[in-house]
């Protein structure tokens, strides 16, 4: 009795003296903080996050009463928040410590395979989509429509899923839109080639993209269905052009950030493979496929044709006299070296960024096939698409 | 003597508090009135309106002279405000012939009210590079840009450079 | 503004803070209000004007009101005209769209309406406001003749976003005098801290796993996915809730206000009865007094007394949200109460006590179907699956992916919904056997909970939460 008695006065007298110290304790830390904060310079890039981070908001009066300007200055506040990585790798900790495999729309797969969660297509847009892509064949009779869409890896590297994780069926997806245009297009499974493969590194593991092994097998496989004769200007070797990949699914969640990954080009070994590549809107040639200074910041899958931008006109010097028109995203990217050596003249097309209509490109250049290649997240989520090619027909 | 000076005391505070009576009465009906006014005010400068994009754009279009303006495609908006038409609810861009002149009227009705912080973004963005394009070239130009309209009503985004900008800007709160 | 923002911690507290310990005794109120009104005005910047309006409209009615109080008509009347117009207003920014869109469903034409966002505190700001004209109509409280203090009471930052609603009569006193100390202001800090890991560290994740089952398709998942995801729901609406109740207490307290408890570990909860009393307390006791009461309340006869709860339920509900399935939740609970009241309340008391709380839970965490599905129809769906209707199944390997990926954060919202939560914390903080090492391990400990909610609050989401649509 006594003993209770004493324990709950001194319990008492231990909050009440917690509470002056802590009072201390919690003013020394906020100054602190507050001190380092406002002492560190602003960063303008995340090399772990993979992205840029919010400066100072500007000051107009529309956006101070419009509650804008508030609003943007608490995301500056956070993006710059001293010690930022280390908090992030803090939350990251104590969410796998509690069973998380998730973060941010990537999943933490078995055997640090890291794999983009399956995006639920909008109806709406899809729809609109397909409308547009059938307006375009048919407006176009006398040309071959190829379409490619590339399964993510959660739906083909099965094995690799977080233990018990349900993936949303993609396949399911993918064979509604094929059943949708099968008449018009020239359809090409993706899908069963790279099932074949699945054991093999056909996704990069820290990226969404797939290797250029995936995008070999898929273009050997269907080549004959393209229309392409395949020479000896097809054969091809293989050269890491880095070793120090960390792709975007691991800046995206904060995952296997340490990994370091080997990019490999497929290099023509026969014949003459100078090709010009026009960025035609930045007015600017470049001779190479490949873009090494992109080597040099974080995402460096941008290699591939130097990312994504609106319009590429890539010139080579193939005996074949057939242009092609590629309506894309960025899987298509490390796929058109492949295509090269046999068509004098490839457009590369991103509805993303392209701000032009479909018959400007058709009226510029003279083109005889079209390929629509997409991974299937970017398709399924797309709504530029049907802007590009339904405008202007 | 002491009651008669009672007696006014007692009249006198009497007074005081038939005066402090009617004081808050006072006060609080013309409080009420302050109140309803800004309830006004909001009603006629600040508030949205859930009318369909069609119908407030219809009402704007009808306004707008198509002699020195030229309605623009879906793709425009994407080329010079960076901005996916597909992305909202309803988008319309009516764009000067002149490629010297910045006349421009840009009227979105957004999805969701984060997206109105990125239009008023690409807005400025438009305005700042066609400043900077135009700034030794035609100053009366920069000056249009310097007083061009923007409004931001509820889900409804509506941008203006013109001469006559405050009509176009006033077509627009009437069509709402 | 919300506490939970990097802008409010870092700058607009610390300057707050130290201004107002500066401030002399007689501004120390002003300092508050002003704190306060930029408070609003920083997340409202046009509403804040509303806010400033109305206070003055109320302090003239409550100085009216108490002019009256010798001629109890006029008194009547001036409180009646009080309460009108306080409830049109509260009405037309929270409730308007709801009825213009209830007008829409059955005219033949699409009426088009004016929209308006919804100035923030709003549902909280009201009931204080009218607790303030009814306490001084019933001689509880004196008008408060300084309109700074006045002020302060109706807008007061802790209080402002998020409650609890103190009534007038009990806070009065502590508007003109009420202690500072270090002491008081360091249990401050630690409540707060503990507010702020609710809801940024368990709130928040537990919304991400909320939306990732509710969002499903009917029928794509098990009937055992769809009690964790309704429990996720009812922990997540908790602890977000109980979070910014103990951050605006921790608050208050760092400025001399102590404020009553307005969570009470409801989820411990045997009977709807006891849930009423421990779930947002002053809420509850608010329409308890000003409106249960004046009906009759228990007095009354059974049947009166069943009508009066169902209002007090329906009341509930829509002051929650301007949404109709608000209004089925609250009759839902309307009528639970009622029948534990007069049909089942004794039967129940006589269950053992483990039965009646796996009964209160199940009850009480149905009724949140209607709080977090976007309409009724989708409401009535998911609580189908709750019970098989339209399931994909029992359970399946979906549901085991579920528990075994948020583990760790389902151990915590079991723990952290009882006192024995606070009685782990305890038992940490004990660990050292001197006094001096008890103190220490205190602060170390509350400081690795501030340090662990910075992290999940810069790298977060960001999502402000359920709080915004009160």
């Amino acid at each position: 009795m006594q003993k209770n008695r004493k324990r709950s006065r001194r319990n008492r007298r231990v909050k009440q003296q917690t509470g002056s110290i802590f009072a201390v304790v919690f003013c020394i830390v906020i100054v602190l903080l507050m001190a380092v904060n406002i002492l560190t310079p602003d960063k303008e890039m995340s090399p772990d996050e993979d992205r840029r981070l919010a400066g100072r908001p500007e000051f107009y009066w529309d956006s101070l009463v419009s509650g804008d300007y508030m609003e943007k200055y608490e995301v500056y506040l956070k993006d710059q928040f001293a010690g930022r990585d280390l908090l992030r790798n803090l939350r990251l900790t104590l969410n796998r410590l509690g069973g998380s495999r998730e973060e941010n729309g990537v999943l933490l797969g078995k055997g640090g395979q890291l794999l983009e969660t399956i995006a639920i297509p909008e109806q709406e847009s899809l729809t609109a989509n397909l409308e547009a892509i059938e307006k375009f064949i048919k407006s176009h009779k006398n040309m071959t429509v190829s379409m490619m869409l590339v399964p993510d890896a959660a739906n083909i590297l099965n094995e690799e899923l977080p233990a018990l994780y349900s993936v949303t069926d993609q396949k399911r997806m993918i064979a509604q839109v094929k059943r949708e245009l099968e008449e018009s297009v020239n359809w090409i499974d993706v899908e069963s080639i790279l099932s074949k493969h699945a054991d093999e590194e056909i996704y990069y593991k820290t990226d969404k993209h797939w290797t250029s092994l995936g995008a070999y097998y898929v273009f050997e496989e269907s080549a004959d269905q393209l229309g392409i004769r395949k020479s000896s200007a097809g054969k091809f070797a293989t050269y890491p052009i880095t070793a120090t990949f960390n792709g975007n699914l691991s800046s995206r969640s904060g995952y296997k950030q340490n990994v370091k990954e080997v990019i490999d080009i497929y290099a023509q070994t026969e014949g003459d493979t100078d090709v010009v590549v026009n960025y035609v809107d930045e007015q600017r040639k470049t001779a190479s496929l490949y873009d090494s200074s992109k080597l040099k910041n974080s995402n460096q899958y941008e290699v591939f044709l130097g990312g994504d931008t609106s319009v590429i006109d890539i010139k080579t010097v193939s005996e074949n006299s057939d242009r092609l028109l590629v309506i894309k995203d960025s899987f298509a990217n490390s796929f058109i070296p492949f295509l090269t050596p046999y068509y004098r003249e490839i457009v590369v097309v991103d509805p993303k960024y392209y701000g032009g209509t479909i018959k400007d490109i058709m009226d510029t250049y003279r083109i005889t096939d079209t390929l629509f290649l997409y991974g299937g997240n970017t398709f399924f989520q797309d709504n530029n698409i049907s802007g590009v090619l339904s405008s202007g027909q | 003597m002491k009651r008669k000076q009672r007696k006014r005391r007692d009249q006198t505070d009497m007074a005081a508090v038939n005066r402090s009576v009617s004081r808050a009465e006072i006060y609080k009906y013309i409080m009420a009135f302050a109140l309803l006014l800004y309830i006004v005010l909001l009603l006629i400068y600040s508030s949205g309106s859930t009318k369909s994009f069609e119908e407030a754009a219809g009402n704007v279009e009808a306004g707008i002279q198509t002699d020195s303006l030229v309605k623009q495609n879906a793709q425009a908006l994407k080329r010079h405000y960076g901005l996916n038409g597909a992305d909202y609810e309803g988008a319309v861009l009516y764009m000067a012939e002149d490629s010297i002149s910045v006349e421009e009227i840009l009227m979105v009705k957004v999805k969701n009210d984060q997206q109105v912080h990125i239009i008023q973004d690409a807005v400025r963005d438009r305005v700042n590079s066609r400043k900077n394009s135009l700034e030794n070239v035609s100053p009366e130009q920069v000056k249009l840009l310097d007083k061009a309209r923007i409004l931001v009503r509820g889900r409804f985004v509506f941008f203006a450079v013109s001469k006559n900008a405050q009509e176009y800007a006033e077509l627009f709160t009437e069509s709402l | 503004m919300l506490f939970s923002n990097i802008s409010f911690i870092f700058i607009f507290l610390p300057v707050t803070v130290l201004v107002y310990l500066l401030a002399s005794p007689k501004k120390k109120n002003t300092v508050l209000l002003t704190a306060s009104l930029v408070f609003y005005a920083w997340g409202e910047p046009i509403y804040v004007v509303l806010l400033l309006l109305s206070a003055m409209f109320n302090y003239f009615c409550g100085q009216d009101i108490e002019d009256r109080r010798d001629n109890p008509v006029r008194a009547k009347k001036s409180l009646a005209f009080a309460i009108v117009i306080n409830l049109l207003i509260l009405g037309f920014f929270k409730y308007y769209a709801l009825l213009m869109e209830s007008v829409n469903a059955v005219s033949p034409a699409e009426i088009p309406y004016r929209e308006f966002a919804l100035p923030a505190g709003i549902s909280f700001y009201m009931l204080r406001v009218l607790s303030y004209l009814i306490d001084i109509y019933r001689g509880e409280a004196g008008a408060q003749k300084r309109f700074v203090s006045f002020a302060l009471y109706l807008t007061m930052f802790p209080t402002l976003p998020a409650g609890p609603v103190e009534r007038y009569a009990e806070l009065n006193v502590q508007l003109e005098k009420r202690m500072v100390s270090p002491q008081r202001f360091g249990n401050g800090a630690m409540l707060f801290v503990c507010g702020l890991a609710k809801k940024v560290v368990l709130a928040d994740s537990l919304g991400i796993f909320q939306e990732q089952i509710t969002g499903m398709q009917i029928g794509t998942f098990s009937m055992l996915t769809a009690w964790i995801g309704c429990a996720a729901f009812a922990f997540r609406l908790y602890f977000e809730l109980s979070g910014f109740a103990d951050m605006a207490a921790g608050l208050g307290r760092m400025f001399g206000f102590e404020f009553r408890r307005n969570f009470n570990y409801p989820y411990i909860s045997r009977s709807v009865t006891e849930f009423w009393k421990r779930w947002n307390i002053s809420v509850a006791s608010w329409f308890h007094i000003y409106v249960y009461e004046p009906l009759g309340g228990d007095r009354t006869d059974s049947f009166r007394q069943m009508w009066n709860l169902l209002l007090l339920g329906i009341l509930t509900g829509f002051w929650y949200g301007a949404r109709w399935q608000f209004l089925w939740w609250g009759i839902y609970f309307g009528v639970l109460l009622s029948a534990e009241r007069f049909v089942w309340g004794k039967l129940l008391v006589r269950l053992p006590k483990a039965v009646q709380h796996i009964y209160a839970v199940i009850v009480i965490f149905i009724g949140w179907a209607w709080f977090f599905s976007p309409d009724l129809g989708l409401a009535l769906d998911y609580i189908g699956v709750m019970f098989g209707v339209g399931a994909s199944g029992i359970a399946d390997t979906q549901t085991l992916y579920f528990l075994i990926s948020h583990w760790l954060l389902l151990v915590f919202c079991i723990v952290g919904s009882s006192s024995r939560g606070t009685a782990v914390l305890h038992s940490i903080i004990e660990v050292p056997q001197s006094l001096q090492g008890k103190k220490i391990a205190a602060c170390v400990v509350y400081m690795i909970i501030f340090i662990v909610s910075l992290a999940f609050l810069v790298t977060g989401t960001g999502e402000s939460g359920l709080i915004i649509q009160f």
